[in-house]
């Protein structure tokens, strides 16, 4: 090709590029010996990419960052979706709770991070404690009608009698006109444990009722176990411990990242492994030894980094 | 409703469209990943700590000018030299022709070497396009600078980097 498209045109190979020639130029430049080199030069250059960037991770890195907040906060969503300090509690530990996902207008929201627990008063009296790594939110505007909370993670209710008071997740829901009660729904893992009154367990294929003193836990969606509690008052989390029966391995480490912020990281755990056992939320070393130690499995876990590398 | 930055949707709708394509430039400038991210970090609280006076149309340029300040305080001058991150692409070839193999991945890193070569103002606006697969438009909106002057760069930087690899 003659050196007068490249050199009067200056914006020639750009729009080349983009593919904004017109067909007569194109032509033209197609035939030219050095087509073939820039040729090269764009396609292996279209295959160029840079160390990964992952996106969320930054993101709840920049939010922590922004809403660190050293006591519970609470954050409501009024108006346009324009959100302002509803009130700010005090609670021993350093609580934090921040408003992170998109509601519609008059959604009242509480979020903890791991380590984190919370008591929430509803506007009935009713009453949430709602465990590390968990969201719940609700609408205040109708909450005398229509008494029903979404939840994410794990919380203990102790519901005053009234209307039909109702938690949805994204496993199933619980439903009880006035009782005490625990739900936890984490990934495909749902249980409910009645502590008082009765309650209705639904999931997408069947419903349960409990009595007091009962439990029932749902695999993706499917009925795995039916227990019967023995002289529990509370949820053991309420009181620093976590109990689990008969659960995948994985629900366990996932509860370690729940409680202690931990990232596991390394070989795949076994599907099929199970976990019973209980482990202190007070320290992430022996929780994490009281996890893994039962299974035949090598393990690094360096507590200044809070990362756990299974072998 | 009108969008404010304020709002923590727009808020994040923004961090999750802008914060990769800035992270990748700020990449190509410092040469650093690690230290990228935490530009991107430090430029999207200046966002928010000024999310009442920014409308949402121009957070994209605002968010580049804060991060060109914050690394013109960080980086000194000298050259930045990068690496690209190797491909599936790449290692599909392996199992390929070996000879085809070595001479394609001969040329990518000639290329790579080429591309690091050029003046910063072309480097970037070539990256932006061939990684971040902006169009000339969209890197202007976020350089402030003319379309026009991101094509005349662009056309600069391939010709720049044909005689690099020609070995002028």
């Amino acid at each position: 090709m003659d050196e007068f498209n490249l050199n009067n045109d200056e914006t020639f190979l750009a729009r080349w590029l983009a593919g904004e020639l017109s067909e007569e130029k194109l032509k033209i430049f197609e035939a030219s010996e050095e087509f073939q080199k820039y040729q090269a030069i764009a396609k292996a250059s279209g295959q160029l990419t840079v160390p990964e960037y992952s996106v969320e991770q930054e993101l709840l890195r920049l939010q922590k960052t922004i809403h660190e907040p050293k006591q519970a906060t609470i954050f409501k969503l009024s108006g346009v979706a324009k959100y302002a300090i509803a009130a700010s509690v005090v609670i021993a530990a350093l609580v934090s709770a921040y408003y992170l996902l998109f509601l519609p207008s008059d959604q009242i929201l509480y979020q903890t991070t791991y380590g984190e627990k919370q008591t929430i008063s509803l506007p009935d009296g009713s009453e949430v404690v709602l465990n590390a790594s968990s969201t719940l939110s609700y609408a205040a505007s109708d909450w005398e009608e229509n008494r029903s909370i979404k939840l994410q993670g794990e919380a203990f209710f102790r519901v005053i009698n009234g209307e039909q008071f109702t938690v949805e997740t994204d496993n199933g829901s619980v439903s009880v006109l006035g009782t005490e009660f625990n739900v936890r729904s984490r990934q495909n893992l749902f249980n409910a444990v009645c502590f008082e009154g009765k309650i209705r367990v639904d999931v997408q294929t069947e419903a349960k009722e409990l009595t007091a003193g009962n439990s029932v836990q749902f695999e993706d969606g499917i009925l795995v176990a039916e227990d019967e509690l023995q002289n529990q008052t509370r949820p053991s989390w309420m009181t620093g411990v976590i109990t689990f029966t008969d659960v995948p391995l994985k629900t366990a480490l996932e509860e370690l990242t729940a409680q202690f912020g931990i990232t596991v990281t390394g070989a795949p755990v076994d599907d099929t492994l199970r976990f019973t056992g209980s482990f202190p939320t007070t320290n992430a070393s022996s929780a994490v030894q009281l996890v893994l130690n039962p299974f035949n499995i090598g393990y690094r876990f360096d507590p200044t980094t809070n990362v756990l590398t299974i072998e | 409703m009108p969008d404010n930055v304020c709002e923590k949707p727009v808020f994040d709708q923004l961090f999750r469209e802008v914060a990769p394509q800035l992270r990748n430039f700020l990449y190509y400038r410092c040469g650093n990943a690690e230290r990228a991210n935490d530009l991107v970090q430090d430029a999207f609280l200046k966002l928010w700590e000024k999310c009442k006076d920014v409308l949402p149309d121009a957070a994209k340029s605002f968010l580049f000018t804060v991060a060109k300040n914050l690394m013109l305080n960080l980086v000194k001058k000298d050259k930045v030299r990068f690496d690209f991150a190797k491909t599936e692409e790449t290692e599909k070839l392996e199992y390929e022709n070996p000879e085809y193999r070595m001479e394609y991945t001969e040329f990518k890193n000639e290329l790579e070497t080429a591309i690091n070569n050029l003046p910063e103002g072309q480097k970037e606006v070539f990256l932006m396009n061939r990684i971040d697969k902006l169009t000339y438009r969209e890197i202007a909106e976020r350089l402030g600078v003319s379309q026009k002057a991101v094509e005349k760069r662009m056309h600069k930087a391939l010709i720049k980097l044909k005689d690099l690899l020609d070995g002028h």
